[in-house]
């Protein structure tokens, strides 16, 4: 949000809760499924499967294991190993199902009529479950190489436990079959296993597994090269049984292929006979039907791994799109200011003409503690003007104020409390001259912010003069952050609206309008809470422009709590999408009204409402991301986006003339400001969609009619803060 | 009608505002009857139960108690060797025992007389074999003589049609 307005008094609101629920549920469910994703991405090369631990001793590994064939049964507590069977080879392939490699792989292995045994990641088979119905429809045989690669040596017992199971439940799902076969991640041939590797073993047969290893390691991940692979693979002499390790995922198998196009013709010809793991050692399929509850069951989880890719992806598109236009909006804005602040089209002074007298307007309602410094700073200005305080039924001594200082040149007028738009009406009826200034009760004008208004309406088409108003108070973090809000949005937004010719709001602090305008238009309407920008609104669809008087600077004060901000910000945003809503039209007509609506709705539309919507996903996305997705990237990423942002206000302060030190804060902005500003604007969403609105503006008129509970910010060192910031610069 | 088209096409401004000002008793975007905050939160509580229950499904699905493999059928022999586990005698014991048992367990289980008959085929093979480190000899020895018999798994039976792609 682009700060636009001064103080005003706040609304007390009742807001509907139940969205923070939804909300807060779809960020749970936002982070299973992120959790879901990281998972099954988490496998074959992944950073969080720390890859294979350092062998160790083999003590406990049974010699006649170590020594023994490549098939270990460890299933009815003891330790069979199989040979193969001479004559015999059986290929295997670890790592997939992988979309772009396995069909390649079962197309030659078609082609040759051979069989192959897949090993196959269960978080890949969530991915795509379609190759391993294709690999056993095929006849090929299938065993699980745990979910995530996850070296199980190392792995604790729930771990494994996991692994096995998901891994089984998912190839259900996929393909209606169980399978007893395991090859566990990083193995190689029986004499490399050590103490670990050998309690895995016996562990995985407790839970019904056959560990098959391999006694022809081809090496083809390592991609040495095809002769090399082939080499690897074709014994010297004679037909050994063998037990063949590739790889159909994991990596480019481009090698594996080409050595499979040659290793099988050539093992054909010396006699071999292709087989599956279990015809290797003479046994029948391993595989059988699944239940329909275990079908279930992996299908839940392949569908729920599937809907979670398609939700990360469209998310990661989301945050793409959404960093994309925020760093061409900065630069937009950038250029925008530039051009703006070189044109400089400062009207010729006033002082070629005799000066226009303006007619200011002051709405107060309890402005007790600001009031008379408004005042006072008005009479502080060297040009013709009348000054009307309109005391909004006020229950403080605002009026006592307002008329000691009652004369000639100001003239106090109390009615019933009737709201703001009210009060604005009431003076602009009484008002005299040409040019109209509107600002709220508690705003402090420069000397010479009101000759520098008026002096743009010397342009006739000027229908509206927005001014630049700055915070008063900035002590603190809430007070800087404010500060570099109002001085973006002042010196970087207002300038790109003026320049393109479509200001959607005239700050209710600094904003003078011309008479015709104002009558034009009907006055002030009370139909949003955004009377200001609802009114500029109004004035640019009647045909007159709307500009902007950088060198009108006028004070106010920023609310001092994070709840006093967050019901000031509420009323803007809801305000400024009931004012869109109503103007909605100008969307579709021609001239000043269509340009408002073209590129100031829409620009109101994307950036105010619909990137703050997504920027909680945003936030979640990138949290996780920080945490367990690569930290690097995401912090480069933020970083660079900071910068962009760090410039853009850097400059805008320079621009302004403002001192830039306090733009350190900028980067604990992310913190708590950024929150707060989204999650407004999904209050104000949901409070426009379900409509519950008519409530919370009769709470408004009663609470103003009411002791000041949420009503004026408390203000004791208000005037003070003022005057010294300005006295700094 | 008539009077709308002018609007589109040549955005006639005091109609416009006129059509606006004019009734707006209810501010912008109030629903006074209700209707949309109930339709909202039928939407919200549908997409809630909707996406609670699959994500309960997918907390079964995930944390639902250990899949097994459905076939725990032995092999239908250890049929090149057994091997003992060194350390412990009893271990030894343990790992003698299934070669024998395994041939009443494949029949049984399985029910299958090829497993039966595989089984038998190799159980002297086993009984044979006593030192791990003859038995690549062993497997080989029972391999040969075993070929023609053997017909066990579907891929095996028929390396050219059996795979049929």
């Amino acid at each position: 949000m682009a700060a636009r307005r001064g103080r005003r008094r706040a609304a007390r609101a009742v807001p509907p809760r139940a969205h923070w629920l939804v909300l807060l549920v779809t960020v749970v469910l936002l982070t299973g499924i992120l959790a879901l994703d990281g998972l099954v991405h988490d496998e074959v090369g992944g950073e969080g499967s720390g890859g294979p631990h350092v062998p160790g001793s083999a003590a406990q590994v049974p010699a006649a294991i170590l020594h023994g064939g490549p098939v270990i049964d460890t299933r009815d507590g003891a330790a069979n190993s199989y040979q193969p069977l001479p004559g015999r080879i059986a290929l295997s392939f670890d790592d997939g199902p992988d979309p772009t490699w396995t069909p390649q792989i079962l197309a030659v292995l078609a082609r040759y009529h051979v069989p192959g045994t897949f090993f196959l990641v269960g978080g890949r088979v969530a991915q795509y479950p379609d190759l391993v119905r294709r690999e056993v429809a095929a006849g090929d045989e299938i065993g699980i190489h745990t979910f995530t690669h996850d070296d199980l040596g190392t792995a604790s017992e729930t771990r494994r436990n996991f692994e096995f199971s998901q891994t089984q439940s998912v190839i259900e799902g996929a393909a209606g079959v169980s399978t007893p076969l395991l090859r566990p991640p990083y193995s190689s041939e029986p004499d490399a296993l050590d103490d670990l590797d050998w309690a895995a073993v016996q562990d995985a047969g407790a839970h019904g597994y056959v560990t098959v290893l391999t006694d022809r390691d081809s090496l083809d991940w390592e991609r040495p090269g095809v002769a090399k692979i082939v080499a690897n693979v074709l014994p010297a002499t004679g037909t050994p049984g063998l037990l063949v390790m590739m790889h159909d995922a994991g990596g480019n198998r481009a090698q594996t292929l080409a050595a499979l196009k040659i290793l099988i013709p050539k093992l054909q010809a010396r006699g071999y006979r292709f087989t599956t793991v279990s015809g290797l050692i003479g046994q029948r399929s391993p595989l059988a039907p699944a239940t329909s509850a275990q079908r279930l069951r992996g299908q839940v989880l392949i569908d729920a791994v599937r809907g979670s890719g398609i939700v990360v992806t469209g998310l990661a598109w989301a945050i793409a799109v959404t960093g994309g236009l925020s760093v061409i909006r900065l630069l937009l804005l950038l250029v925008a200011a530039g051009i703006h602040h070189r044109r400089r089209r400062r009207p010729r002074a006033a002082a070629a003409s005799r000066p226009v007298p303006v007619s200011v307007i002051v709405p107060a309602y309890n402005e007790e503690k600001g009031i008379a410094a408004t005042i006072e700073s008005l009479l502080r200005t060297h040009h013709p003007l009348e000054i009307i305080v309109v005391n909004d039924g006020s229950t403080d001594r605002t009026a006592e104020i307002a008329l000691r200082y009652a004369g000639n040149r100001v003239n106090v007028i109390t009615q019933p409390n009737s709201g703001k738009p009210g009060a604005l009406n009431t003076g602009i009826a009484q008002a005299r001259c040409p040019i109209l200034v509107l600002l709220d009760g508690d705003t402090v004008f420069e000397p010479d912010a009101i000759p520098r208004l008026a002096a743009y309406f010397a342009d006739p088409t000027v229908g509206a003069v927005s001014g630049n108003a700055k915070v008063g108070n900035r002590k603190g973090l809430l007070g800087r952050w404010q500060h570099i809000e109002y001085v973006v949005g002042f010196n970087l937004d207002r300038r790109l609206y003026d320049l393109a010719g479509c200001m959607p709001t005239v700050p209710g602090a600094i904003g003078a309008f011309r008479r015709e305008a104002l009558d034009a238009v009907g006055g002030v309407s009370d139909d949003t809470l955004a009377e200001d920008t609802d009114l500029t609104m109004a004035v640019l669809r009647a045909g007159w422009r709307a500009v902007y008087a950088p060198d009108a600077i006028a004070w106010t004060e920023a609310p001092a709590s994070l709840g006093q901000l967050w019901k000031q910000r509420y009323r803007w945003s809801y305000g400024t999408m009931q004012a869109m809503w109503k103007h909605r039209r100008a969307m579709f007509e021609r001239g000043g009204s269509g340009r408002l609506g073209r590129r100031g709705l829409s620009y109101l539309l994307l950036f105010q409402v619909l990137l703050p919507l997504l920027a909680p996903l945003v936030d979640v996305f990138a949290v996780w991301g920080l945490i367990f997705g690569q930290a690097l990237e995401m912090g480069a990423v933020w970083l660079g986006f900071l910068a962009v942002q760090l410039a853009a206000s850097w400059y805008a302060f320079r621009l302004d003339g403002e001192r830039a030190r306090v733009l350190w804060s900028v980067p604990l902005q992310q913190f708590v400001y950024r929150q707060l500003m989204y999650l407004v604007v999904i209050q104000s969403v949901v409070t426009a969609l379900i409509g519950s609105r008519l409530r919370w503006q009769r709470m408004e008129r009663r609470g103003m009619s009411a002791p000041p509970s949420g009503g004026a910010p408390a203000v004791p060192p208000q005037r003070s803060a003022r005057q010294s910031a300005a006295g700094q610069l | 009608m008539p009077d709308t088209d002018p609007d589109a096409t040549t955005g006639l401004l005091p109609r416009v505002r006129a059509a606006e000002s004019e009734p707006a008793p209810a501010p912008v975007f109030v629903d006074a009857s209700g209707r949309r905050r109930r339709v909202a939160h039928r939407l919200a509580v549908g997409a809630f139960l909707a996406a609670g229950g699959y994500a309960l499904m997918v907390v079964w699905s995930l944390l639902g108690g250990p899949v097994s493999p459905n076939s725990l059928v032995p092999f239908s022999a250890p049929h090149p060797a057994v091997s003992p586990a060194r350390p412990s005698q009893s271990a030894q014991a343990a790992a003698t025992a299934p070669a024998t048992g395994s041939a009443p367990s494949a029949t049984s289980g399985a029910g299958t007389g090829t497993v039966a008959e595989t089984s038998t085929t190799l159980a002297p093979t086993k009984a044979a074999t006593t030192a791990p480190a003859s038995v690549p000899a062993s497997a080989s020895a029972s391999a040969t003589g075993r070929r023609p018999t053997t017909s066990p798994g579907k891929p095996t039976s028929s390396p050219t049609a059996g795979h049929g792609h």
